[in-house]
C-alpha cells in the first residue's frame, strides 16, 4: 500500500487525518479499539492494513481478505450525536462509499451497486462491501465512532462454504483497481459531505434512492440464527428502521436482523 | 401494608420532590426503606421513572415470564430494604440485547460477577451499530432482567448492579 502517495494526496486537500497503516493486523476495529484505549481523545484517525487476517463482521463472523487485495480500514471519528442520530452514521458511510464507487465505475454499465438494509454494498447483487461500527461512550454528547470497512478489491479467490454470494470489484470488472485512489476518494467525500449527518431526512432520502429494496419481497431473520420469513419492504423510516409488512399484513419496525433477497 | 405500584410510586414521588434523603414506614408488620443518595439510585433518579417495578418486558406470554412477575410480587422486604444501593443499568436505545461479543464466546457479565467502573456489560445492536455498554459503578452484578439475544426498548432495564 503506498501510505506515502495517500498521505501526500489527503494533505493537498486539508483535511486532518493521521494515518496509522499496518502491514498485517488482526483486525482495524481491533486495533482501534486498542489505539483508543492508549490515546482517548484520537480523532480522524485512520488505522489501514494490507492485510487483516481476522477481519469480523457482525458477531465476529469471520470476514477472510486476500493479502494486499483489499481495502480493509477503520476511521475513528468523533461526532457530535444524540442517541436518536448515531444510527446516521451507520447510513452515512455505507451512503459515501457507495457514492464513491459508483463515481469511480460512472462509465461503466457492468457495474450496478446498491445498497443493501442497513449498511451493505452490492455489486450486481453480490455482496462487495461491509462495514460494521462500533460505538463506546454512548451516553456522552461527543461520541467515538469505530467505523470499520471492508471492500472486496481485488480479491478473485472467495471462501465458497460462506452462505452468501460474495464479490469484488476485479471479479466483476476484469480490472485492477489502485486501492489508494479508492480510499482517497471516500475519505474527501466523507469529510466533504458530513453536512447530510445533520439532515437525517435527506441522508435517508438520498440513501433510499440507491437502495433497491422498497416494494420487494424478502426474507428476514430477527437474528442470526433465526428461522426467516418472507416479508414485503414497505420503507426505511427517517430513522432508518426497516418497515415490514409480514404475510398476516401487519407492518412493523425493525432496528435489527438480517434481510435475503428472496429470488 | 399494601405495597401496589401507585402507592410506591406516590411515595417515590413524594421522596423525589422533597428534602428527605431517606424514610421508612412500618405498618401491619411490613416494613419499607426508600432513600436517595447522590448517585444515580433506584427510587430517586426521574420523578415518573417506575422503570424499576417494571423490570419485566412489557408483553409476559412466556411462561418463565409470569413466573418472573410472580417472584417479584412476593419480593421479601429485605430486598425493598436493600434496594438502595441497587443501581439499575437501562438500555441508552432501542436494539438487540447480547450478552457477548460472538455466540460462541463466554458473556461478559453473569449474576454474582463483581463488575468495575468502566466494565463492558453488554452489546446492544441496532442496525449492526454494536454499543458497548459500560458500567457506571463498581459493584456485584445481582440480576440480568433480558435474555440474550432479545429486542431491547428504550430505558429498558437490562441489569441491576448492587453498589459497593
Amino acid at each position: 500500500m503506498n501510505t506515502a502517495f495517500l498521505k501526500n494526496e489527503i494533505l493537498k486537500t486539508g483535511i486532518s487525518l493521521d494515518i496509522i497503516y499496518f502491514e498485517e493486523t488482526e483486525s482495524t476495529n481491533l486495533t482501534a479499539k486498542n489505539f483508543l484505549a492508549e490515546n482517548p481523545s484520537a480523532d480522524n484517525t485512520l488505522i489501514l492494513t494490507s492485510n487483516q487476517t481476522a477481519g469480523k463482521g457482525r458477531f465476529d463472523r469471520k470476514w477472510y481478505s486476500e493479502p494486499g487485495a483489499n481495502l480493509t480500514f477503520t476511521l475513528i471519528k468523533k461526532l457530535n450525536l444524540s442517541v436518536d442520530e448515531i444510527q446516521l452514521v451507520n447510513f452515512y458511510t455505507s451512503y459515501i462509499l457507495y457514492t464513491t464507487l459508483k463515481e469511480i465505475f460512472i462509465s461503466n454499465k457492468e457495474m450496478n451497486f446498491m445498497l443493501k438494509w442497513p449498511n451493505d454494498i452490492l455489486l450486481n447483487n453480490k455482496k462487495l462491501s461491509g462495514i460494521l461500527l462500533e460505538l463506546k461512550n454512548i451516553e456522552t454528547p461527543v461520541k467515538t465512532f469505530i467505523i470499520g470497512c471492508g471492500v472486496n478489491v481485488n480479491q478473485t479467490v472467495f471462501d465458497k462454504s460462506l452462505p452468501q454470494n460474495i464479490t469484488s470489484l476485479k471479479y466483476e470488472s476484469g480490472l485492477k483497481s489502485e486501492r489508494e485512489t479508492i480510499l482517497l476518494s471516500f475519505i474527501k467525500n466523507f469529510f466533504e459531505k458530513t453536512g447530510l449527518l445533520k439532515d437525517g431526512k435527506e441522508l435517508i432520502r438520498n440513501w433510499k434512492i440507491c437502495s433497491d429494496i422498497a416494494g420487494k419481497k424478502i426474507m428476514f431473520k430477527k437474528f442470526s440464527d433465526d428461522i426467516p420469513e418472507t416479508a414485503i419492504a414497505e420503507d426505511i423510516s427517517p430513522d432508518g428502521a426497516l418497515c415490514l409488512r409480514n404475510e398476516k399484513g401487519i407492518l412493523k419496525k425493525y432496528y435489527s436482523g438480517e434481510i435475503t433477497l428472496s429470488v | 401494608m399494601k405495597l401496589d405500584l401507585n402507592y410506591l410510586k406516590k411515595l417515590i414521588k413524594i421522596l423525589d420532590t422533597s428534602n428527605i434523603s431517606e424514610f421508612e414506614i412500618q405498618e401491619e408488620g411490613s416494613r419499607l426503606r426508600l432513600s436517595k443518595p447522590k448517585n444515580k439510585i433506584i427510587a430517586s433518579s426521574q420523578p415518573y421513572d417506575t422503570s424499576f417495578f417494571n423490570t419485566l418486558p412489557p408483553v409476559k406470554n412466556t411462561n418463565t415470564g409470569s413466573e418472573e412477575e410472580t417472584r417479584l410480587h412476593e419480593m421479601p422486604q429485605t430486598e425493598v430494604t436493600k434496594s438502595s444501593k441497587l443501581i439499575e443499568v437501562n438500555s441508552p436505545m432501542v436494539g438487540t440485547f447480547y450478552r457477548s461479543p460472538s455466540p460462541d464466546a463466554d458473556p461478559y457479565v453473569s449474576v454474582g460477577k463483581t463488575v468495575s467502573e468502566g466494565s463492558i456489560l453488554c452489546i446492544i445492536e441496532a442496525m449492526k451499530l454494536m454499543n458497548e455498554i459500560e458500567s457506571e459503578v463498581t459493584g456485584k452484578i445481582v440480576k440480568i432482567l433480558v435474555e440474550n439475544a432479545q429486542p431491547v426498548e428504550y430505558n429498558q432495564p437490562l441489569f441491576l448492579i448492587e453498589k459497593e
